[in-house]
């Protein structure tokens, strides 16, 4: 019998579910959910997986410390708004809003060209799919043609997968989410010099 | 089942619902798998629909204003124009053609308009009609100048019964005819090289309007007049713009501001921001179809209406 003391995390992942691996996956989701979130709050890309990492950190603590959570993503939405504020509040201090609100690279065609962009599309469509079917999938699902092509495209997807309307919505969201943030760790990688801005570098407060 | 319709999505997408509603929004947002996807399905829609040119005018002037709100999304943007230009190279028709490659494939990596792409499409058959025509000619002369060469060695061979005049008259005619030849080339040589430079003038000059980069002016007490010599007058179909940094005295650090741009208000309910040096200044994004041509003022007003700074943004275009 495993007698040691579960972690913050491990309670935290039971949380979510009894079995470890739902509950990691579930944990997944609700961090993928959360970064969305924070950028449909305004954030930029970076500063939205940074902070849904500290929310998630804090309600493990939070879980760990022996608290009652009745119902965790709700919670977590409710420290998001808190780390949110104090994440806006540290950025005035730090006068990095004195910078133009919109930042250099904001207009991305312009700057790291779309040549390059397509090229970091192209091997992240291979990293991020598991298997062909998802390469068709993704492809098949986001061809901008008419409306009712793209309807017919739909349903003969979810018709050849063996999915319902919805949860090829669900796969084809989550997967341009992937294949959106490799693109964009592609493009820095490639055109952006390392940042100097130190206030995401710091560890969050314990 | 959420009980959130499409309209109360795209208000929330682009930041239009108020605070209360916006919050309860958001509580079900974490909760709810559906409401969840159904958000991030319509921006994804929203954001395609952009890049096709395919928003209705209303639409199209909301989702841009909500670009500066979500800087994000400026990068879903790129992504999905990106997207969609893989995926239109995987079309059928597409697929047949050859990868450009070169120089060939900068110059038709833009996207034109038909006139250009017409334009473009005839100078470069003129192109290759002419170096099709001096290759030709290059074939016909060498092959001359080589029958000539052979007529003058038969000729000095052979003397003047076989020739039709002297040595030196035949060799005169070669050095006119050789003379000719090499002035033709010339000239050949000198249409390639402007067809090449007409045909690269377009690939430099030719920016995507969504393209364009972001201008920065950052005015400071010294300096309240500042210039762009580059605007556009454009409309929301082409949208550029200058973020403008404006300092505001200190007396109004705490104060909601509103900014008016040539006597109009564009925003208001803003908060200053405080940089290192306890200095406050005020940042905004201003679209070229806003300004105008000549002088812009830009003033700063306290929440009781006072102007408390005032700025000109010169535009020429």
């Amino acid at each position: 019998m495993d007698d040691r003391k579960p972690t913050a995390f491990s309670l935290f992942l039971r949380a979510f579910d009894a079995n470890e691996e739902q509950g990691a996956l579930a944990y997944e989701e609700l961090r993928f959910r959360l970064t969305q979130i924070m950028k449909w709050k305004g954030c930029l890309e970076a500063d939205a997986d940074a902070l849904a990492d500290e929310v998630m950190e804090r309600v493990a603590r939070k879980i760990g410390q022996g608290e009652q959570i009745e119902n965790v993503k709700a919670y977590a939405v409710s420290v998001a708004r808190f780390v949110l504020l104090e994440h806006t509040r540290k950025r005035r201090e730090l006068g990095v809003d004195e910078l133009p609100e919109v930042p250099v690279h904001m207009d991305t065609d312009a700057t790291d060209g779309p040549d390059m962009r397509i090229q970091c599309l192209r091997s992240c469509l291979v990293e991020v799919t598991q298997s062909e079917a998802d390469q068709r999938l993704i492809v098949g699902y986001y061809d901008n043609g008419s409306e009712s092509k793209n309807k017919e495209i739909r349903r003969q997807l979810a018709e050849q997968l063996g999915l319902t309307p919805t949860a090829l919505k669900v796969k084809a969201c989550r997967l341009r989410g992937k294949l959106e943030r490799c693109i964009n760790d592609c493009v820095g990688r490639v055109t952006k010099p390392e940042s100097t801005d130190t206030y995401h570098r710091e560890e969050p407060a314990r | 089942m959420n009980h959130f319709g499409h309209e109360q999505i795209t208000e929330y997408l682009f930041g239009e619902m108020d605070e209360a509603g916006h919050e309860a929004f958001e509580n079900e947002l974490a909760d709810d798998e559906e409401l969840f996807y159904q958000v991030l399905e319509t921006e994804n829609d929203l954001v395609d629909r952009y890049v096709s040119d395919r928003l209705e005018r209303e639409s199209k002037v909301r989702f841009e204003r909500s670009l500066r709100r979500y800087p994000s999304r400026s990068e879903k943007v790129a992504n999905a124009r990106a997207l969609a230009e893989h995926i239109g190279s995987m079309q059928p028709s597409a697929s047949v053609e050859p990868e450009p490659v070169g120089l060939f494939a900068k110059l038709f990596s833009f996207r034109m308009s038909p006139l250009m792409a017409s334009a473009f499409g005839s100078l470069l058959l003129l192109l290759i009609s002419a170096v099709a025509f001096l290759a030709l000619e290059n074939r016909r002369n060498a092959a001359e100048i080589s029958g000539l060469n052979q007529q003058l060695r038969n000729a000095a061979n052979t003397g003047p019964v076989v020739s039709s005049g002297s040595t030196d008259e035949i060799a005169g005619e070669l050095t006119v005819e050789l003379e000719r030849e090499r002035e033709m080339n010339e000239r050949f040589a000198n249409e390639v090289a402007a067809l090449r430079a007409k045909l690269r003038e377009p690939a430099t000059n030719t920016v995507r309007p969504d393209q364009t980069g972001v201008r920065a002016v950052t005015f400071d007490p010294k300096r309240r007049v500042r210039e762009i010599n580059d605007l556009r007058q454009t409309s929301a179909d082409e949208p550029k713009w200058t973020s403008v940094v404006m300092p505001i005295p200190e007396t109004a650090g705490d104060e909601t501001i509103s900014i008016k741009l040539n006597d109009s208000v564009i925003e208001s309910g803003r908060k200053p921001t405080k940089g290192t040096n306890g200095k406050f200044s005020v940042n905004l994004r201003i679209d070229d179809s806003e300004l105008r041509t000549g002088e812009n003022k830009i003033t700063v007003h306290d929440s009781s209406g006072r102007e408390i700074a005032a700025y000109v943004l010169k535009a020429a275009s």
